[in-house]
């Protein structure tokens, strides 16, 4: 059934690679890719619908068979025989057949998973099994009555059945059931209750409770009857049991001698070679080198190439991949009528041209994995490298250097931050001592090695042990570094090591600056081909959903294609570590091209990028390209339009997954949640975005009255601030004061006791009325028949709110109109994007048009349209503005607004 | 079984409802980056459907609340080692156990829990209130190299929400924006690596609990419900819904279908306030405290799984004492007095005490001398003069982490009951039935149902619910 499914796929695969247009048209507004999806679905069901079909006609046949059986008046032998056959017919006909067929479509079109899986395979080993009683039925009633002797027929079809007791495989069999599911604990390390099962001797030896294993006698054996829940505490402990399978595998073993062969002792866990490897680009047609190795792969798999997507899916992918925002509509509809062969190349060459954007995108990729945070506190220690990370996205700099400037910051601007990693006040735990982060997060995100286990004890789950955590350490420490085994001081010092020793060392008395240095160099030296196999697996799997090694933090396990890895892996370093390079070479070839899948199977196969969620970045800056409308953040006592990365992370930005950075972020969780949605669906940040972007699409976005006067932030410390300004004939004044963050604002006592009007003859006219308050105060002061020129303002927070459990914090204001208290502070300056937005169109229908241009890059089908101008309603001929920030909201909440396809 | 018409099918969407209602939850496990979790050895049978915790944030003074010692009344040049309890002591209704003046009503409901004199904070060296309060949250001191879940996210995520309606972790009452210490703040009230999903709701102002479910600011429930409709419509619309619909697509349409549930659901008229009787509400009096604590009943009335209620932090606010110390302490004990007794009532009276398990605690305790513990002192944070002139000196300025006291009440504990002691004299430490954070976790999680060993596989190693899954249940405490 299944090959048959695979071939009907591969069929629909080959006629769509020429779809006649007839076809094509009859599904507008299908995208070319989306069809294929569909097709392949309609080719799966149809092998559902023939399986189903071959369960009816058994079963009719089958009745047929017994009619004759009675009607020939057999034996009543022969009619128990054939009833049960008609019976288990009945039963795989409306039973089994349908929950073969409902698992299996749960598991083709839903990635696999694991629950549906085992179901499956439960129902078509019992399928298999039933067909298999029945066929025995079938040929002991043939054989009966071809008058042969029954059990001679039985006993061969017995014989037919394969042995399932081939003796087990230790390397292959048991010895990776002891290393994923009893090393944790009972490693030569760890030894929980003294048993440790690294090697024979020990295992025989046993530990507190006796022998582990008794060659020959699995049932006298301890670690059997653990296992098989015969004696207690169950084993693996506070984990699941071992399958039934693995049980008898052990079982069998144990039986069979318990012969330790074939696997080395201890945790089996090899490391990837770390050279670099050069590999030849298989011959091919295709232009770009990593289509020829795609290529290739998919014929060992198999597979015929996939057409690539529509030209604005690609363009949709390639903006939030490089500029991190949906394509402006007059950039979409340039680069669609664009008829030139390369467009698509150009589109990409173009992108990256523009240092600016694509640095705005890409900082957040690094922020998290370097833990870099706009606006983020720690007593104990965080610095941020924002402003050196900026730097070296804009100039491109090469990746190589960029890791030896974070792992040697020298002078000024240098990035200390990523070394200094997040400290807090107090004694921290000796495996999370600055140069012991920065040990597991150079290796983490550098090399894709995870030395958090080894950082307390040796890993049970790979190879490294305490004293390669610590001897990487050494060279961020000031100190030489005691060996703390799990919090217990050992007494022993360690010795500066690199992880990969045969790349050098440095002298463990050199002053740090050298050990550093000798760091930065052994990281990116030419002979260490990790750096860069790690750092393309990483974007490979940022621009394709799923790494080519994965998880993209353990370098150490296999790449679905090894030759691609270490091409890609040494053509970035012979380019010069150049990021945009790589960007370059995965963005043009067709893999990235391809259609998207929706999920991923086990094992992977890759047919395709992996739908993506926008990133939270990439949802607050679509939303922000489309409408024209940008948040701001404060700059001092003025403000500015910024990209979301810019802004410290809102409710908004963190419900949509923008993680807090203590620890290094190598992927984000992009599964929707409903807190996630409920702050979409009601969350103020959304509704108060929308709303302004709609205000400045249909051009009603006002400039906010800007005061006069601005004290910035007053606390009990910097006190009063003293300040003439400049009536200029204003006949009304606002003084106003707001809160900062005081810890108590309900206690802080504000005044304005001294300050006065001067007037144009230069005399001074004290301010008189209410001049003391709380917050927030606000009070309007008639001008109108005076005549002053100036306002010498002096204020302050009083002695009063000096106490460390109010802190207080105000600004204070002084307007000529009356103020927005939303808009306080007007931001200055352009849109950080360099890109003016129009307004919509003032007819209904075709705000409508522009918007789904704008947000999806299509226009709205009919029903749609329907739908949107219901909300458009126009009053009075006008589009209402709720309206529109209605649709807005819409919009952007569609699953098809947030997934990139 | 039924089919549709394949070519039908192909048109409208495929079988996809019809596949993703099968598999919903299925997938979620297999998805990139949720954890794998694994229960513990022993599944133990739970005891309480629902865990409130009533966090006194700021260092609560154990000598001032719980746990008396010889009261100094103060008087301008008293000697500042002589004073260890700037109030009396009172009797409450369980022979044997007296605690603090100002504590009257609590005093006559301690018959229906535990108190426990003896629970010992960690040692984490020079103070900070947000990094204690980050180990008692989730058991484990940072910085860590994985992020850590807050204990209401392990019962999130363990036993999922009691309500489908209701979030299964709330958190009320803490504002997380406090300026230098937030970041710290946001650092544990998180679910950590165990995703979003069960992290915190918060409720910053229990007064304006109403709002979370709510249409936002300037929107009314109509054109809410008006915005929505037509959302759901054009979601389903869209062709790429239509025909090229994904696992991701789906499970998206589900969550917001799950929030709007929520958001419209009978359980999110729990979070109004104004529709509480007057007769019930004025016990809780006006306070923000007393608020949050209605709110917490209501809340478990209908069906939330945590709740988190304090007090909140705010440096040099609240419990965290570092001057006028005896006012301060009269003022909080005013303000919880009344709010907790009658939490513990009205839950009594609705039949859900026993369900219900009910824990008062601090991240450490306070002392006029001793900041840290005796013989670990760190470094003093507040200067206390040799004798006492004024009264801002009067009270427990100091951070002590020897000795805090915390109190248990309903799902399985036992009832007037009183655990440890400390000594009479300073520096009043602990003399016996020592409790740390594990062990006091492990009993809580076990009266949730929740093994000690309970966890998740994080980057390939196992993280437990207690530190290093080694916490042990303090069976004394235990009905």
């Amino acid at each position: 059934m299944w090959s048959t499914a695979i071939r009907n796929f591969a069929m629909v695969d080959a006629i769509l690679g020429d779809p006649p247009q007839g076809f094509l048209d009859a599904v507008a507004p299908l995208a070319h890719d989306t069809l294929r999806q569909a097709m392949r679905y309609q080719a799966s069901e149809v092998n559902r619908y023939f399986f189903e079909a071959w369960g009816w006609v058994q079963l009719g046949f089958g009745v047929i068979c017994a009619a004759l059986t009675w009607a020939a008046g057999r034996k009543v032998l022969f009619k128990i025989a054939i009833c049960v056959a008609l019976a288990i017919v009945f039963y795989e006909a409306v039973h089994l057949v349908p929950m073969t067929i409902e698992t299996g479509r749960v598991i083709d079109f839903d990635g696999e998973p694991p629950m549906f899986v085992e179901r499956f395979w439960m129902f078509h080993h019992l399928y298999t099994g039933l067909d298999m009683t029945k066929f025995v039925i079938l040929l002991g009633c043939v054989a009966a009555m071809l008058r042969r002797n029954v059990v001679t027929a039985l006993v061969a079809m017995v014989c037919l059945v394969p042995s399932a007791n081939a003796e087990v495989d230790f390397a292959q069999q048991v010895h990776p059931i002891f290393v994923k599911k009893c090393f944790a604990c009972h490693s030569a390390s760890a030894k929980q209750g003294g048993l440790s099962l690294e090697k024979l001797e020990d295992v025989i030896l046993g530990g507190a409770s006796g022998a582990g294993v008794v060659p020959g006698a699995a049932e006298d054996s301890l670690v059997y009857q653990r296992v098989a829940g015969l004696a207690e505490p169950r084993m693996p402990m506070g984990m699941a049991p071992l399958s039934d399978t693995e049980i008898a595998t052990l079982r069998d073993w144990i039986n069979e001698g318990a012969k330790w062969e074939g696997a080395t002792e201890g945790p089996l866990r090899s490391t990837a070679p770390l050279a670099p490897r050069t590999v030849e680009v298989p011959e091919g047609e295709a232009a770009n080198p990593v289509d020829r190795f795609l290529d290739e792969y998919r014929a060992q798999q198999g597979m015929i190439a996939l057409q690539p997507v529509s030209d604005a899916v690609f363009a949709r992918r390639t903006y939030l991949d490089l500029w991190g925002f949906v394509p402006p509509a007059d950039q979409l509809a340039a680069f669609l009528q664009d008829s030139s062969p390369d467009k698509r190349a150009k589109l990409v060459d173009k992108l990256l041209a523009d240092d600016a954007l694509y640095a705005g995108h890409w900082i957040s990729f690094y922020n998290d994995l370097l833990r870099n945070d706009e606006g983020v506190i720690y007593h104990g220690g965080r610095e941020s490298i924002t402003d050196w990370l900026l730097g070296a996205l804009r100039d491109n700099m090469a990746y190589d250097r960029m890791v030896r400037e974070l792992l040697s910051p020298q002078g000024e601007g240098a990035p200390e931050g990523f070394l200094i990693g997040v400290n807090w006040r107090g004694t921290v735990n000796a495996s999370q001592t600055p140069p012991m982060q920065a040990a597991q997060n150079s290796a983490q995100v550098f090399l894709g090695i995870n030395l958090k286990c080894a950082s307390c004890h040796d890993s049970f789950v790979n190879q490294w042990k305490l004293a390669d955590s610590y001897g990487l350490a050494g060279f961020f420490s000031e100190e030489p570094l005691e060996l703390v085994r799990c919090d217990a001081p050992t007494g022993q010092m360690a010795a500066v090591k690199f992880l990969f020793p045969e790349l050098g060392g440095v002298p463990a008395d050199a002053p740090l600056d050298e050990r550093r240095e000798q760091a930065a160099k052994l990281f990116t030296s030419p002979e260490n081909g990790r750096l860069a196999r790690t750092l393309v697996n990483r974007y490979w799997k940022r621009l394709m959903g799923r790494g080519l090694v994965e998880p993209a933090d353990d370098m150490d396990q296999a790449a679905w294609d090894p030759d691609l890895l270490d091409w890609l892996a040494s053509d970035f370093a012979a380019h010069g570590y150049d990021l945009k390079h790589l960007l370059r070479r995965i963005l043009t070839s067709e893999g990235y091209q391809a259609p998207s899948v929706g999920q991923v199977g086990d094992p992977y196969v890759f047919r395709g990028p992996l739908e993506r969620r926008m990133s939270s970045e990439q949802f607050g800056d679509s939303l922000s390209a489309i409408t024209g409308e940008w948040p701001a953040r404060a700059v001092g006592k003025s403000a500015e339009y910024a990209r979301d990365w810019r802004l410290k992370a809102t409710p908004l930005g963190r419900a949509m997954g923008r993680p807090v950075r203590d620890q290094v972020f190598t992927e984000r969780n992009e599964q929707a949640t409903t807190l996630q949605m409920l702050e979409l669906l009601n969350g103020e940040t959304l509704t108060r975005r929308v709303r302004a972007g709609a205000e400045r699409l249909l051009g009603r976005r006002t400039e906010a009255p800007r005061a006069l006067f601005d004290s910035g932030v007053l606390n009990y410390r910097n006190g009063t601030v003293e300040q003439e300004v400049e009536l200029g004939g204003a006949e009304r004044l606002w003084l106003l004061v707001v809160d900062s963050d005081s810890y108590d604002p309900t206690r802080v006592e504000i005044s304005w006791e001294g300050t006065s009007f001067v007037t144009p003859d230069g005399k001074d006219v004290p301010l008189d009325g209410e001049l003391l308050g709380g917050l927030p105060f606000e009070r309007v002061v008639e001008l109108s028949g005076k005549s002053y020129a100036k306002l010498r303002v002096k204020a302050g927070v009083t002695a009063a709110s000096k106490a460390s459990d109010i802190n207080a914090r105000a600004r204070f204001f002084v307007f000529r109109e009356k103020p927005d208290r939303n808009r306080l502070v007007e931001p200055g300056g352009a849109s950080p994007i360099g890109l003016t937005v129009s307004r919509l169109p003032a007819d209904a229908t075709q705000a409508v048009q522009s918007l789904y241009l704008r947000a999806l890059g299509r226009g709205p089908s009919e029903e749609e349209r329907k739908i949107a101008l219901e909300l458009l309603r126009p009053e009075n001929g006008v589009v209402p503005t709720e309206g529109l920030a209605d649709l807005l909201w819409s919009v952007v909440l569609l699953p098809e607004f947030q997934v990139i396809r | 079984m039924r089919r549709e018409d394949p070519a039908r099918e192909l048109f409208a969407g495929l079988s996809r409802r019809h596949f993703l209602k099968a598999s919903a939850g299925a997938t979620m496990a297999a998805l990139q980056g949720a954890p794998q979790l694994f229960a513990g050895a022993t599944k133990p049978e739970p005891k309480a459907d629902m865990l409130i915790l009533i966090w006194m944030a700021g260092g609560m003074a154990q000598t001032e609340t719980w746990d008396p010692k010889a009261y100094t009344p103060f008087e301008p040049g008293i000697e500042s080692k002589s004073v260890l309890s700037t109030f009396p002591a009172i009797d409450t209704v369980v022979d044997g156990i007296q605690i603090s003046r100002g504590l009257e009503r609590m005093a006559k409901v301690m018959d229906r829990g535990t108190l426990i004199r003896s629970y010992r904070a960690g040692d984490l060296g020079f103070i900070l209130h947000s990094r204690h309060q980050f180990h008692w949250h989730t058991g484990y001191a940072p910085p860590l190299s994985v992020a850590a879940p807050h204990l209401g996210a392990w019962i999130a995520s363990a036993l999922g929400p009691h309500n489908q309606d209701m979030p299964p972790f709330l958190d009320i009452g803490q504002n997380i924006e406090i300026g230098a210490e937030s970041d710290a703040l946001k650092a544990f009230h998180t679910a950590g690596f165990l995703g979003t999903e069960f992290g915190p709701f918060f409720i910053t102002d229990p007064m304006d609990a109403a709002a979370s479910v709510r249409p936002p600011q300037g929107v009314s429930n109509e054109r809410a419900s008006n915005r929505w409709e037509r959302f759901r419509k054009m979601a389903e619309a869209s062709p790429v819904m239509r025909h090229g619909s994904s696992y991701q697509q789906e499970s998206m349409l589900r969550s917001y279908d799950n929030a709007h549930r929520l958001l419209n659901s009978p359980a999110a008229k729990a979070f109004d306030l104004s529709l509480e009787p007057e007769k019930s509400r004025k016990p809780y009096g006006d306070t923000r405290f007393g608020q949050s604590c209605l709110l917490a009943r209501r809340l478990a009335e209908h069906g939330a799984r945590f709740v988190e209620v304090t007090t909140e932090y705010i440096p040099f606010r609240f419990w965290d004492t570092h001057e006028n110390g005896h006012t301060r302490a009269r003022d909080m004990k005013e303000t919880i007095d009344g709010p907790l007794s009658q939490l513990i009532l009205d839950l009594e009276d609705r039949g859900l005490l026993d369900r219900t398990l009910v824990v008062v605690a601090s991240e450490f305790g306070r002392d006029l001398i001793t900041e840290g513990r005796p013989g670990e002192t760190v470094k003093n944070q507040v200067d206390v003069p040799d004798t006492i002139n004024e009264l801002k000196h009067y009270g427990m300025h100091r951070h002590f982490t020897e000795a805090s006291s915390a109190l248990m009440f309903g799902g399985g504990v036992k009832k007037g009951y009183l655990h440890g002691k400390t000594s009479d004299e300073r520096p009043c430490s602990i003399v016996e039935g020592r409790v740390d954070i594990a062990d006091l976790h492990a009993t809580i999680y076990h009266l949730m149902g929740i093994a000690p060993d309970h966890g998740a596989v994080v980057e390939q190693r196992p993280f437990y619910v207690t530190k290093d899954g080694k916490g042990k249940v303090v069976e004394a405490l235990l009905a």
